[in-house]
């Protein structure tokens, strides 16, 4: 006789990350600008190739062929984290009527989604991380963007400076030498009035007083090195600004956000909010960033 | 000035829950101030040289949002600035173009 045998689950698993997608994509721009990828393992790996640079090539009637040695490809790993957010709503605090919501599950349950959402969105671009592995006792951390762009440009001689136009050009400049094709400038709010400002030598620019209040728009500029989507990034670091390709980057999921009712033990419903990711760049050469910005 | 100084006016989300599910409700204000300041700027980009930055239009991030769910999406690279511009003409949201010069 063979028993099959199961276990009654306590509440029911959500998948929440399509919400989490939609939820203000522009308060986690990076997060919203990329793609995102299956993984299948904790320590994810993938190659980076490239090709040689261009050399003089003429051979003479009859030259002999000679192999030329490649570079083998480097192996690129990151290490997946989980990200967790918990909840509790009352069973009274879900029964009353309120006002300007229709439960207070839904109204917690939205704040929770875009919190770790921005807490993913800091873990990709706010903090300056190498992985960690992790053991028993130590949560596992993803390698965070500035430890896979490998193009920098210092910002000044001094140990902070501030965003000038010309190191913008530069590392423009070092992008396309190095043949990657970036679109989107990412700086935080403060710096995107330096870039707007840009403009002011010529009498364009002129301020209403406004010095405090900054709308949020994503401006288009055309430069010699091609066209620019600005974004602004409240959660990304304030020393950097980064110039990228969306389409070299990934987000690694290896579980995708789920809401779980956990098991009952009080007088009300506690939900919690899980899931695993990790943050692939395609090729560490492809984008840039300015670092030891003020 | 601070990031903590700075009041930043972006898209917010607010949740309401009917028979059909949880909605997600956009918001974005914009400011008088702001579209006079883009008006000027886009008023006289004639009469201006222009520098090795030239900003061509500045939009809301809830109207790109809103463009996404739409299918059209500005951090697409295969969507030039022209795709934009006159997405915003089509849109009527010259508004947010800030010059009048060709691109």
């Amino acid at each position: 006789m063979t028993t099959f045998t199961t276990y009654d689950q306590v509440g029911k698993a959500e998948d929440v990350s399509s919400i989490i997608t939609n939820i203000s994509p522009s308060a986690t721009p990076f997060f919203s600008m990329i793609k995102s990828e299956k993984v299948a393992a904790r320590v994810f790996e993938w190659q980076e190739d490239s090709i040689r640079n261009s050399a003089a090539n003429a051979k003479v009637e009859g030259a002999a062929f000679a192999t030329v040695a490649r570079a083998a490809t480097t192996l690129r790993s990151n290490t997946t984290q989980i990200l967790s957010d918990t909840f509790m709503v009352s069973a009274t605090g879900d029964a009353i009527k309120l006002h300007g919501r229709a439960s207070e599950t839904a109204l917690q349950l939205g704040k929770a989604l875009k919190a770790i959402k921005l807490d993913l969105e800091k873990a990709f671009v706010g903090v300056d991380n190498a992985s960690v592995t992790g053991d028993s006792s130590t949560a596992r951390e993803m390698a965070s963007a500035t430890q896979q762009i490998t193009t920098t440009v210092d910002a000044g001689s001094n140990s902070t400076d501030p965003l000038t136009e010309a190191k913008i050009l530069d590392l423009a400049e070092d992008c396309y030498d190095n043949g990657s094709d970036p679109s989107v400038l990412m700086v935080k709010p403060a710096d995107a009035r330096i870039v707007a400002e840009f403009a002011t030598a010529t009498g364009r620019n002129r301020e209403h007083a406004q010095t405090k209040t900054l709308v949020n728009t994503i401006d288009l500029l055309v430069t010699p090195f091609g066209s620019f989507n600005l974004v602004l990034n409240r959660e990304q670091l304030a020393t950097h600004a980064f110039l990228i390709d969306p389409a070299m980057w990934r987000s690694a999921v290896l579980r995708p956000f789920t809401r779980t009712l956990l098991g009952k033990d009080s007088d009300g419903d506690k939900h919690a909010i899980v899931g695993e990711y990790s943050l692939k760049h395609m090729n560490f050469g492809a984008d840039g960033m300015i670092t030891g910005l003020s | 000035m601070s990031a903590k100084d700075l009041n930043l006016l972006g898209v917010n989300t607010t949740f309401v829950e009917d028979n059909t599910g949880l909605l997600a409700k956009h918001q974005q204000e914009i400011p008088r101030w702001h579209l006079d300041n883009l008006r000027y700027i886009r008023d006289s980009s004639l009469d201006t040289t222009e520098g090795d930055t030239m900003r061509i239009a500045s939009i809301p991030v809830a109207i790109v949002e809103q463009w996404q769910r739409e299918g059209f999406d500005i951090f697409d690279k295969n969507i030039t600035p022209h795709e934009i511009l006159n997405r915003l003409r089509n849109q009527d949201l010259d508004a947010f173009i800030t010059t009048k010069k060709r691109i």
